[in-house]
């Protein structure tokens, strides 16, 4: 055998190893198929804002409800439109065009969107609308674009009015000192008493051994659970209650009173309590329920908020509420619009204002 | 120098008397004897013959003969060893060639079948959801009744919103929506024990999960899976009551929207997120059981060892039996390379149709998350023109949506580095058009939401990872002046919509055809490794057994 076909055999056995090796080489890789860091994120939550900080702050016994008092003294004769002190928060205001004006979205008979009508009622609404009309003049009275709503849940009203959000807050806003410390409330415009919704049920027994009407209430309510939306007076009222009566449960994570409604109608909580202002717009949309009797605390009365020194629009606002309580027929006219037999108007007249020195 | 030159004769390596030794002359078979005669067998008591060798024992000259002595690995045994060496290495050739490409072929098909049916299932599960939440919210903005008060915000935009789109239009699309999900959730459960996950339905609200936490995957998809199954009802009934309390005119319908909307996003939407998270997991590892490397190592492992045992067994049997080359071992030796080298061809082959589907199995991914993320940042739209702010931050998300949507156009995650939006990119990003659209969305849906948009500064469209964090929290805007910026920004996401679905298809088209590809190339690998061994083996045993049989 000569080294010429030897070496032709290693030749062939090489490139065959080669083309092995090469072959091996090329199919010998795991292909990754895991999805890139970029379409493979999580799925966050939806971004919500933080709670109400004077809610969790606020001790529940500073933030009881009081007649309010140091009111900013209402101005007499309110100026008309021309009047206003250049550079002040009316005549900023009157230049923008349009007041902006916090208001709850869906308190049905004070402040709600209604879906059919498509626009914003309720007797907080036609308030706005008082003091809307008293800023642009009797020239603009009625015209919509004057008004600028926007929707503030219970916990986000004192927020929007820190922040500059809006310019005032008519919502269902209780006085209470601890919130008369933050931002600027008027004089009241309604009187409101803290009620209970529950499930209506003709075959309740009766609680007549109870002490009290407001222990009666509670005694039925025992191992159940009570809703009140957060940063509300009605939730600082009702752990009082808790403490009081205990026996029962509290739901106060929600943000509005809707929602506690959505809960009641789940079953998920067995009973509302709020202010019968807003509970009677509860009934309005739910047959089931019905309003007890008990008081379950003391009077509330109603305030429009505003930026805490600002006595220029304090005054203006007083102003305005202030003609209105004066005027029986103007009030009871406003009040008679959304009164239902539940909560007559007679009990719901704001008290005699106490101006500061 | 002569065999026996290299290696002296045994006195058992003689073939027995009267055995013919085929001489062909000019064969290859023929024995280079160079004119010396095969040595005469000699029985002898201490040198036993072929098979003699039983009881081991010490000669007079100190040789061990006997079990495993010298004596014992006389030339036919050495020949059955080798032969039996050979096939034994072609038989386990065989068989792991075998079940290797039965197991890749396997998992090829469960790439572009059963496991992609349940990823894409997952996906269309996610999108439908999102796309039944974003038709539902468009219900909600309606148009206003003839010549009522417009004091409020939601109404101008809802009027124009929903302008040229009837509500029962809009009605069957949600519901068309929720019917395929829950068609896509039975084609994603297909692959799922019902052992595997807690059979006990979450909450609706946020309230403790009474199921204990799961870690294991199969078992967190069979939850999500639960998941799924127990709160879509939820959903449409909350759905339905938001209807029929809207049309009463009952504000309390907005609160079951806003219930419905964080059930959607809370629960079902993260709850599909992990189903297609799993499932895309598995697809992951169905690629990776298609390409495993060691496969590769095995198959060369064997292959060589047989191949090797081939050559040397030839070359012992040229220098045993003094016959040059024998046909079938060399056969053999033929069989057993293209038995190597043709499935490794094919494995590169199927690797490198693999590695392209896998890039198309990735944009798929990274257009469904896109597709997901357009759809909430719409429905961020529409739920914040209803809701107009709130505790429910919609133009919070909306901005984090469209943020994340920008980063993944661009091929790169989000990022929680302070002044920086997008993490470094992991793939290439989306052609140029879509970056496009999500650009005119994104400024589209800003504007819709308020006029803080129009402060901030726009989308690049160069990069569309742009630095800035986006417009600012929520509350600080105010409504916006445009009507008509619902009504664009819900043609811009449609757009939007539309290009990412032609995308996607392309992208489907790419991944079949390159799986198909890999399937091909797979074709016929098991049965031809089987017959090519098998083959090999066979020659081995017909090549050999001439040689062993002349000792007998």
């Amino acid at each position: 055998m000569t080294g010429t076909p030897l070496k032709g055999l290693r030749r062939t056995w090489l490139a065959l190893l080669l083309v092995t090796v090469g072959a091996a080489a090329t199919a010998c890789s795991t292909v990754p198929a895991k999805l890139p860091a970029a379409a493979d994120q999580p799925w966050g939550t939806l971004a919500t804002a933080s709670a109400d900080p004077g809610a969790s702050t606020t001790a529940s016994g500073e933030d009881m409800p009081s007649e309010p008092r140091n009111l900013v003294p209402p101005m007499d004769p309110l100026p008309g439109p021309g009047s206003f002190p250049p550079g002040g928060s009316l005549q900023n205001i009157l230049d923008r065009g349009y007041l902006r004006v916090g208001v709850s979205r869906d308190t049905q008979l004070r402040g709600a969107w209604n879906p059919v009508e498509r626009q914003y009622e309720g007797f907080d609404v036609d308030i706005a609308r008082r003091i809307a009309d008293a800023l642009f003049g009797p020239d603009n009275a009625g015209e919509a674009d004057t008004i600028r709503y926007v929707p503030v849940s219970y916990s986000e009203r004192l927020p929007a009015i820190e922040n500059r959000r809006v310019d005032i807050v008519i919502s269902t806003l209780t006085y209470t000192e601890a919130r008369a410390r933050r931002v600027g409330l008027s004089q009241a415009y309604f009187t409101a008493h803290p009620r209970l919704l529950t499930r209506r049920d003709p075959t309740r027994a009766s609680t007549a051994s109870q002490a009290s009407p407001v222990a009666a209430a509670f005694a039925d309510l025992a191992e159940k659970r009570v809703c009140a939306p957060r940063a509300t007076t009605s939730l600082a009222n009702l752990r009082q209650k808790l403490v009081q009566f205990g026996g029962f449960e509290i739901e106060g994570s929600l943000n509005e009173l809707s929602d506690c409604l959505v809960a009641f109608q789940q079953g998920t909580v067995d009973a509302v309590a709020a202010n019968d202002a807003s509970l009677v717009g509860m009934l309005e949309q739910d047959a089931t329920a019905e309003l007890g009797d008990a008081e379950i605390g003391g009077q509330e009365y109603y305030s429009v908020g505003f930026t805490r020194g600002d006595t220029e629009l304090a005054g203006f606002v007083n102003g305005v509420l202030e003609g209105i309580r004066r005027d029986e027929a103007v009030w009871a006219g406003l009040c008679e619009a959304w009164a239902v037999a539940e909560m007559p108007c007679e009990g719901s007249r704001p008290p005699e204002p106490q101006w500061s020195r | 120098m002569t065999t026996r030159e290299i290696w002296p004769r045994q006195p058992s390596d003689h073939p027995r008397p009267g055995t013919a030794v085929r001489a062909e002359p000019g064969g290859v078979d023929a024995e280079p004897t160079d004119g010396e005669a095969a040595p005469r067998v000699t029985p002898d008591a201490g040198h036993g013959g072929a098979g003699s060798g039983r009881h081991g024992r010490v000669d007079t000259g100190g040789h061990r003969s006997g079990w495993f002595g010298r004596d014992w690995f006389t030339t036919p045994r050495r020949l059955w060893i080798c032969a039996g060496v050979c096939v034994v290495l072609c038989v386990i050739a065989a068989t792991a060639t075998f079940s290797m490409a039965q197991r890749r072929a396997h998992a090829v098909t469960a790439i572009s079948g059963a496991v992609m049916e349940r990823t894409e299932a997952s996906w269309d599960i996610h999108r439908s959801l999102a796309r039944a939440a974003a038709a539902e919210a468009e219900t909600f903005i309606g148009p206003p009744p003839e010549g009522s008060q417009a004091p409020a915000t939601p109404r101008s935009g809802a009027a124009e919103g929903a302008a040229g789109t009837s509500r029962e239009g809009i009605y069957h699309e949600f519901d068309q929506a929720l019917l395929t999900a829950a068609g896509a959730m039975v084609r994603a459960g297909a692959g799922i024990s019902p052992a595997a996950g807690a059979q006990v339905c979450p909450p609706a609200r946020a309230q403790p999960d009474p199921r204990p936490p799961v870690t294991e995957p199969a078992a967190q998809a069979a939850a999500a899976l639960t998941t799924l199954v127990c709160l879509t009802p939820t959903y449409q009934e909350l759905i339905g009551e938001a209807r029929a309390n809207n049309r009463a005119g009952n504000s309390v319908g907005q609160a079951y929207l806003r219930s419905a909307n964080a059930l959607m996003n809370d629960h079902l939407l993260p709850a599909s997120a992990t189903l297609a998270r799993s499932h895309t997991t598995e697809q992951a590892r169905q690629f990776e059981r298609a390409t495993r490397s060691r496969d590769i190592v095995w198959l060369a492992v064997a292959a060589g060892l047989g191949l090797a045992a081939l050559i040397g067994t030839q070359i012992l049997s040229v220098l045993w039996t003094r016959r040059w080359a024998n046909p079938a071992m060399v056969a053999a030796t033929l069989l057993v390379l293209g038995g190597m080298v043709w499935p490794l061809a094919a494995l590169a082959g199927e690797r490198s149709a693999l590695a392209s589907a896998s890039e198309s199995h990735q944009l798929r991914g990274l257009l469904a998350r896109a597709n997901h993320l357009s759809l909430r940042a719409e429905a961020d739209v529409l739920y914040w023109r209803i809701a107009q702010g709130g505790d429910i931050a919609f133009d919070d998300d909306f901005d984090r949506t469209a943020a994340q949507l920008a980063c993944a156009a661009s091929g790169s995650a989000t990022t929680e580095v302070p002044g920086e939006l997008c993490g470094p990119a992991t793939f290439r990003q989306l052609d140029a058009g879509i970056i496009s659209l999500i650009k005119e969305a994104w400024d589209a849906g800003s504007a819709a939401i308020g006029s803080v948009a129009a402060e901030a500064p726009a989308p690049d469209s160069s990069s569309p990872a742009r630095s800035s964090p986006g417009p600012g929290a929520s509350g600080d805007r105010s409504a916006p002046d445009d009507l008509q910026a619902v009504p664009v920004a819900l043609e811009r996401f449609a757009a939007l919509d539309s290009a990412l679905t032609g995308a996607d298809t392309d992208a489907r088209a790419r991944f079949d055809a390159e799986v198909a590809r890999a399937d091909r190339a797979l074709w016929g690998v098991a049965i031809g490794a089987l017959l090519l061994f098998g083959g090999a083996a066979a020659l081995v045993a017909i090549g050999l057994e001439p040689r062993i049989r002349e000792y007998r």
